[in-house]
């Protein structure tokens, strides 16, 4: 068994292996570095796309919805124009809210249809392969 | 920090810190610069949580310790290196004292994996025992207690 004072000179003498190839390592490591870069500024774009997207949609779905309601308060109750005579109690009650149920069914489509709409441009705007 | 002072830290930083892998590794070159380039992406990819009041080598070393285990954990049982092969531990400016070294170099590779790396970071990369607490997750009295258990071991099994 060997002393202390002898086994602290054989650690503080033993030479240790070093690493090669410096230049080439930091080269290596550039490149990924460059990739992560490159992956990150694409996912920071695509987002910021998709936020854009979402504003739009928002504000032609707000700007169709009100222009909506205000036709429906504008134009005359159906009750006056397709009565006829009817008495039915359920026929009356869908005849009055006739314009709130239709107005309600186009906001829907009209929101159905700028999604799709702009999912459809984002598919057709996307590149089939990165660039080299 | 930016990336330009990122690539500047490495290039300070990376010698040290490939040749602690490289001494982990048992002298694997290729493995250890393939542990060493994942510890500087995952570096790179957590800039944002380094806290700058801390050493920049500090933290790349506790990146690379722990990289180093997950691989460990990953790839196949791992064996005891032959002597000859054990040659590439040390570096071409051996001495006399090759036998001497091939014993240390057994001796090493016998301790417990938690003993050795302290040991390899106190003796051969000089870090400070507050310094490998805060490499190895442990306290600081736990990094004292694995310097002596180790240097006992290391006396023990080192013929006089």
């Amino acid at each position: 068994m060997i002393q202390d004072k002898e086994l602290d000179m054989l650690l503080a003498s033993y030479p240790v292996a070093e690493p090669r190839d410096e230049n080439l390592f930091m080269e290596q490591l550039q490149h990924r570095l460059d990739a992560i870069d490159f992956a990150k500024a694409y996912h920071k774009a695509e987002m910021q796309k998709a936020r854009r997207k979402a504003v739009w949609a928002f504000g032609i779905g707000t700007v169709a919805g009100l222009f909506m309601a205000i036709i429906a308060i504008a134009l005359p109750s159906p009750l006056e124009l397709l009565a006829f005579g009817i008495h039915s109690k359920i026929m009356l009650f869908l005849m009055e809210y006739l314009p709130y149920v239709f107005m309600l069914f186009c906001a829907i489509s009209l929101c159905y249809g700028i999604i799709d709409f702009v999912n459809n441009q984002s598919v057709n705007t996307q590149p089939l392969c990165r660039k080299s | 920090m930016t990336r330009e002072q990122f690539i500047q830290t490495v290039k300070c930083e990376q010698r040290g810190l490939r040749r602690f892998l490289l001494t982990l590794c048992r002298g694997d070159r290729m493995t250890a610069d393939d542990i060493a380039q994942e510890t500087l992406v995952k570096a790179y990819l957590a800039l944002d949580k380094y806290d700058e009041r801390s050493k920049a080598k500090v933290w790349l070393m506790k990146i690379a310790y722990n990289t180093f285990l997950n691989h460990r954990i990953q790839a196949t049982r791992y064996h005891y290196e032959d002597i000859e092969e054990a040659d590439s531990l040390r570096g071409e400016d051996a001495t006399d004292n090759i036998f001497r070294y091939q014993q240390l170099e057994q001796a090493m590779a016998q301790l417990p994996e938690t003993e050795r790396t302290t040991l390899v970071l106190h003796y051969f990369e000089g870090y400070k025992v507050e310094e490998i607490a805060q490499i190895t997750d442990s306290s600081e009295a736990a990094v004292k207690k694995r310097l002596q258990r180790g240097r006992e071991e290391l006396k023990r099994r080192i013929e006089k």
